[in-house]
């Protein structure tokens, strides 16, 4: 087929005792890309990391590795890296808003990574010619030239990865490495530079590894893959057939990503559990509001999700609805009982329905309501809403134990179980009530917070991005837990997510949200097999391994 | 990291991660705590009965003068009976400022960061008003023209350190309070004084335990600055700055009178520091210290 | 200009902190314990008629506010008022003693920064090294010794037993002054060396720890080209502290005056408090907190200056760049960016100042 550009031998990679790679071994094939597949801890982030000899302080690598022509040693010296660095190898980070120096101009900072003679000279060339090379740069990653101006704090997350692009070619690498380049990018965002990395491959010749924990986005975009878990390779192979004849279970869970778990035995009553009319939020010194007119209803035993990316507004929404923070106009109604006028618990009830919001009467009514905030909470019954967050590393008081946190909880409501009963109910054993935060790992600690949500009995339960900071496979089980839940107990959900595909395993019904508004909504099964807006449509598109072909999508109509 | 433990907060769990921290103590943090607490016990125990004791006739003496191995001072004390009796002014006052600073922080810290509002704006102008004025140089003017004695100084102190408590523990509270598991018991609608007590508190602990050992030391070495001016403490009192300046014009006769205080400041400032720094680098690793 | 209206209003700032400080300074003084009519008397005997002559001089019999209105309608005339001890213009008292006090803070400034800078960056490049633990570890020693205590030994080894240095005075001006200021400088400069030495240590550490660092590095960026990178990003918290520190010398040089008898504005400070000298406590408190002041001042705008982030944010403010400014920027360094540098947000001289300038 094709010739070896990077053969890796025998590495091992240490810090202090422990061992984090033991012996592995690797083929890269030219102008090819290799998937490097694994969970958080894998040890696929320090294989990269060991190929450019930049380990953090306390890691060390042995082995070597065969580039054309070319023998590195990972013990090397940093003169014999200088050599082997920028030219041959090179290193793309995953976040964009870290990886350029924010004091230096973008095309400067594109000219520094040219190194050696052809580099000294284009640095200290006349500045004309120095402003063409680094147009020229600039305009192999599609952006203008004037971006070269710029310093990095005046682009947007996607600009500053084609910058670091271009950066990261400027001194023509062989093969590049590339750690999770998308991840802390929107989908959108994250569909437009694998596309463009793959344009520049095949313009180039280049031979490229994409380290990411998406299995799906591994399957889209790489010709060769390797599974990495707790620093060994489990499974390598041709992409397609390591997707077709998966050999390790870890491999398998993406056949596993069954549809329509949580609806299984799941009965929606009727009416509206939630109503949710004319929200409004725009935050201080914010030009545009974060929340723009959004009504949403969600019926008893139903999960609603709401999707969207970064920026959309759809966190603002749940945030609202448990009350953590006040609307400028709308209400929030949560239905009483028997169903009839309902308990209202409102943001600013004066303000009416889809009013401005500016009355005296409306901002004094928030003021009582801030003030209620203050002393108590948030001014919802918290036996009508809990909330579950994405983050399960801050989700739980460091100093409690998980007893204490939610024997706590059980208080507020009617206390009809016990922290056993708790714990047996989210699938832990019953002995972790003595444990610290500290002892969990995150799915554990998820598993936890969402005891604590439940201890109330609350009649709806907010998932914000519950599972979004989540290992693939540690996803699954919350997954499970939730839908189990929900046919237990008949939960009525509102699952707030980014990821197209959780919410297909999740949801009864969708709201997409872009920019503050709701585009479109309906049953998930409708929405994501026909979506109407052209907005939800290229949110399809760009999900890795998507059928739905992409669209241009027009601007968001407030900007 | 390590193998998970079989109980998490039973005793024996307590003192096997007590055992593993104090393993991993460095050798020079170990003396300065062993130093520390030796200086401990001569603040509770009264070791130097006879550091007042004049003899005038006696006058200064150098050190190895048969009975006071480090001499007398000009007034014939006992050099190192005055270094010991020192001690208790040295530490107490000290002890009392970054106490008391660190009270204020706490409730003025906490309330501004957690309540927000006019509360914090009016606690943070005067935070910032405060911390832009020349500090020492106003303790100076305070202690010397209000005149007063050794407690009137400590006050002043705890009036001039508590700004930049109170600046520490409002940013940690301000940090903590939009951390998911404080949100959650917002949610959970627990009232805000059992949040601020039982869940924000602890874990600012931690960093106000570093903070208040750090405040030991520099309310150390500003004490002996004033008292060393002759600010705050008697003419006739044991206390290290004092016992300094007095010795100054000793140097030729016997210098151990000012030297001695002199590197008894320096070694528990130091020893205080160390004990603290070791804690704060901790803390940053996400020990808990 | 958005520099000038940065400035005008900095000086705003500066001005009502030096008024709110005069206010609390005067306050003090004014209901201070002690007969400021006997002190000035001193020998000469307390006829009715002299008392009253000196009571009405220093309108002492007009309310306490008028009082203050007086002196501060004074210094806004350029008038500093007239000693009430020695009865010479405060002008002419300080202007003696400033010039001294100023080389002997600029010299220690001078060491400070010369050796702490060095030290810091060496001990952040080779961070947990034998290198680092003995800069680090003497850095401890260094804050925790106060100034005059280290000037006792300084004078005790270096005058006494070795004989090197002099032990009283200030010398002729030139060699025989540095000669003079030598130990001086050394003992001032150790406290305010080893906190510059931490500040410093804490920014390069966290610059070297940044994505952009192993980004250059992997890109083949020349080592030099990385290092004048990190220190450049380094240096806005390193001016920042370490120019706040730095300010603080000329308030520390109170007790090492003493120590070596320099006649400067710190002896002549702690003898005006002995005499209730108001005037002159007045022109030294607030002398020292402009020099501060300025020093704070020019410190934002540095770090104004260098760090283009900071640089719309705060110089451009107003300027409107449409849209894009109210995006949060998750690498813009928050506001206790300047005040977190500091290891343990503390500066020397004995006082816990962070950031905002406490320090004298």
């Amino acid at each position: 087929m094709t010739d070896a550009a990077l053969t890796l031998t025998d590495l091992r990679v240490t810090a202090g005792a422990r061992t984090i790679i033991d012996g592995l071994d690797l083929t890269v094939q030219r102008g090819r890309t290799l998937g490097v597949v694994g969970e958080s801890g894998s040890g696929k982030t320090m294989l990269v990391r060991a190929l450019t000899g930049l380990l953090p302080a306390g890691v060390a690598a042995t082995g070597t590795y065969e580039l054309t022509g070319a023998r590195v040693d990972l013990t090397g010296s940093p003169r014999a890296w200088a050599r082997v660095r920028g030219r041959r190898i090179v290193l793309v980070l995953q976040d964009p808003f870290t990886s350029l120096d924010p004091m230096q101009r973008c095309g400067t900072q594109i000219l520094a990574g040219r190194s050696g003679e052809q580099g000294l000279r284009a640095v200290r060339g006349r500045r004309a010619d120095r402003d063409a090379e680094v147009a020229r740069r600039l305009a192999e990653v599609g952006l203008p030239a004037h971006v070269g101006r710029q310093y990095p704090h005046e682009l947007s997350g996607g600009m500053r990865q084609r910058v670091a692009l271009a950066a990261a070619l400027a001194a023509d690498p062989d093969v590049l490495l590339a750690d999770e380049p998308t991840t802390a990018l929107d989908v959108t965002t994250q569909r437009e530079i694998l596309d463009l990395l793959a344009r520049v491959q095949a313009a180039r010749g280049m031979t490229v590894v994409l380290i990411t924990h998406d299995l799906a986005l591994a399957r889209e975009r790489c010709d060769d893959l390797v599974v990495v878990r707790a620093g060994e390779i489990v499974e390598r192979g041709p992409a397609r057939e390591v997707f077709e004849n998966p050999q390790h279970p870890y491999t398998r869970q993406l056949h596993d990503a069954a549809a329509g778990r949580l609806r299984e035995g799941a009965v929606v009553g009727d009416g509206a559990l939630l109503r949710v009319e004319g929200l409004r939020k725009t935050f201080h010194g914010a030009s545009a509001p974060a929340v723009d007119d959004v009504s949403l209803t969600v019926a008893p035993g139903e999960c609603v999700g709401v999707v969207g990316e970064s920026g959309s507004g759809k966190t603002t929404v749940a945030r609202i609805v448990v009350g953590l923070e006040t609307a400028d106009a709308g209400r929030v109604v949560f239905a009483g009982d028997g169903g009839a006028a309902g308990a209202e618990c409102v943001a600013s009830r004066a303000s009416g329905t889809g009013a401005s919001g500016t009355s005296s009467s409306a901002s004094a009514e928030r003021r009582r309501a801030e003030r209620r905030r203050g002393h108590r909470g948030t001014g919802r019954d918290p036996r009508d809403v809990q909330i579950v967050f994405q983050d399960p590393y801050s989700a739980l008081n460091p100093a409690l134990t998980v007893g204490a946190m939610l024997d706590e909880a059980l208080a507020v409501g009617p206390r009809t179980r016990t922290v056993s009963e708790l714990l047996t109910m989210v699938g832990l054993p019953t002995s972790y009530a003595r444990r610290l935060p500290a002892r969990l790992s995150g799915g554990e600690r998820q598993r936890v917070a969402i005891a604590r949500a439940l201890a109330p009995e609350p009649r709806l339960l907010v998932c914000d991005e519950s599972v979004s900071a989540l290992d693939v496979s540690v996803q699954e089980q919350i997954l499970d837990l939730l839908a189990a839940l929900r046919r237990d107990l008949g939960l009525t959900i509102l699952f707030i997510s980014h990821d197209l595909t959780v919410m297909q395993q999740v949801t009864d019904r969708v709201y997409v949200m872009r920019s503050g508004r709701v585009v479109e909504s309906g049953p998930t099964s409708r929405v994501l097999a026909e979506p109407e807006h052209p907005y939800t449509r290229s949110l399809l598109a760009a999900v890795p391994g998507a059928p739905i072909p992409s669209t241009p999508l027009p601007p968001p109509s407030d900007s | 990291m390590t193998t998970t433990l079989p109980t998490e907060t039973g005793l024996r769990a307590r003192l096997a991660r007590a055992t593993r921290r104090l393993r991993r103590v460095p050798g020079t943090v170990a003396v300065a705590a062993l130093l520390l607490l030796a200086v401990a016990v001569l603040v509770i125990v009264p070791v130097a009965p006879h550091a007042f004791d004049q003899d005038v006739l006696l006058g200064a003496t150098p050190a190895g003068t048969p009975g006071h191995p480090l001499g007398t001072d000009g007034l014939g004390r006992d050099v190192l009976a005055l270094t010991l009796a020192g001690a208790r002014s040295a530490i107490v006052g000290p002890v009392v400022v970054a106490l008391g600073s660190m009270l204020l922080g706490i409730v003025l810290g906490t309330l501004a960061g957690y309540r927000g509002g006019w509360i914090d704006a009016v606690v943070s102008r005067y935070v910032d008003l405060t911390l832009a004025m020349p500090a020492l140089l106003l303790a100076i003017v305070v202690a010397g023209v209000v005149g007063g004695g050794y407690w009137i100084t400590v006050l002043v102190l705890v009036v001039l350190f508590s700004p930049s408590d109170i600046r520490i523990v409002r940013g940690a509270v301000l940090q903590h309070a939009h951390r998911p598991y404080i949100e959650s018991t917002r949610v959970l609608g627990l009232p805000a004084w059992r949040v601020m007590w039982r869940h924000l508190l602890p874990n600012v602990r931690p960093l106000v335990l570093t903070t208040m050992l750090l405040n030991i030391a520099y309310a150390l070495v500003s004490m002996s600055g004033l008292t060393y001016l002759g600010l705050g403490v008697s003419p006739s009192a044991a206390d290290w700055g004092l016992q300094l300046s007095d010795g100054r014009d000793l140097l030729w006769t016997n210098p151990a009178a000012s030297v001695v205080p002199g590197l008894a400041i320096i070694l528990v400032a130091t020893a205080v520091n160390l004990v603290g720094d070791h804690l704060s680098e901790r803390l940053d690793r996400g020990e808990d210290a | 200009m958005p520099v000038a209206r940065f400035l005008l209003r900095r000086l705003a700032a500066l001005t009502a902190l030096l008024v709110a400080l005069s206010f609390i300074v005067f306050s003090l003084l004014h209901v201070a314990p002690g007969n400021l009519v006997k002190n000035l008397l001193g020998p000469r005997p307390a006829t009715p008629e002299a008392v009253a002559a000196i009571r009405e001089r220093y309108h002492l019999d007009e309310p306490f506010l008028a009082q203050y209105a007086h002196w501060l309608g004074g210094v806004l005339r350029g008038d500093l008022g007239v000693s009430a001890r020695s009865g010479t213009d405060i002008t002419t008292v300080l202007g003696d003693r400033v010039g001294l006090t100023l080389l002997l803070a600029g010299l220690a400034a001078l060491l400070a920064i010369g050796v702490g800078v060095p030290l810091g960056i060496r001990a952040a490049q080779r961070t947990g090294s034998l290198t680092d633990r003995l800069i680090t570890g003497s850095a401890v020693v260094g804050v925790s010794a106060p100034g005059f205590a280290v000037g006792l030994l300084l004078l005790y080894v270096f005058a006494v037993m070795l004989g090197w240095f002099p032990i009283y005075g200030t010398g002729e001006p030139g060699l025989d002054r540095l000669r003079h200021l030598a130990l001086p400088a050394v003992a001032l400069a150790l406290g305010t060396g080893a906190m510059v030495v931490k500040v410093t240590r804490t920014a390069v550490a966290r610059e070297l720890q940044q994505d952009y660092v192993t980004f250059a590095r992997s890109r083949g960026v020349p080592e030099r080209v990385v290092r004048r990178t990190y220190l450049r990003n380094a240096s806005v918290p390193v001016v920042t502290s370490a120019g706040l520190v730095v300010a603080g010398l000329v308030g520390g040089s109170v007790l090492v005056e003493s120590v070596f008898a320099i006649p400067g504005l710190g002896v002549l400070l702690a003898d005006s408090i002995t005499y209730k000298d108001v005037p002159v406590v007045q022109a030294i408190t607030l002398l020292v907190a402009a020099t501060i002041g300025v020093t704070t001042a020019l410190v934002d705008l540095y770090t104004a200056v260098a760090d283009p982030r900071v640089r719309r944010a705060t110089v451009g403010h107003g300027r409107g760049r449409g849209a894009v400014g109210a995006v949060a920027d998750p690498t813009l360094p928050d506001a206790s960016l300047p005040t977190s540098a500091l290891p343990d947000g503390s500066l020397p001289g004995g006082m816990p100042g962070p950031g905002a300038g406490g320090a004298a």
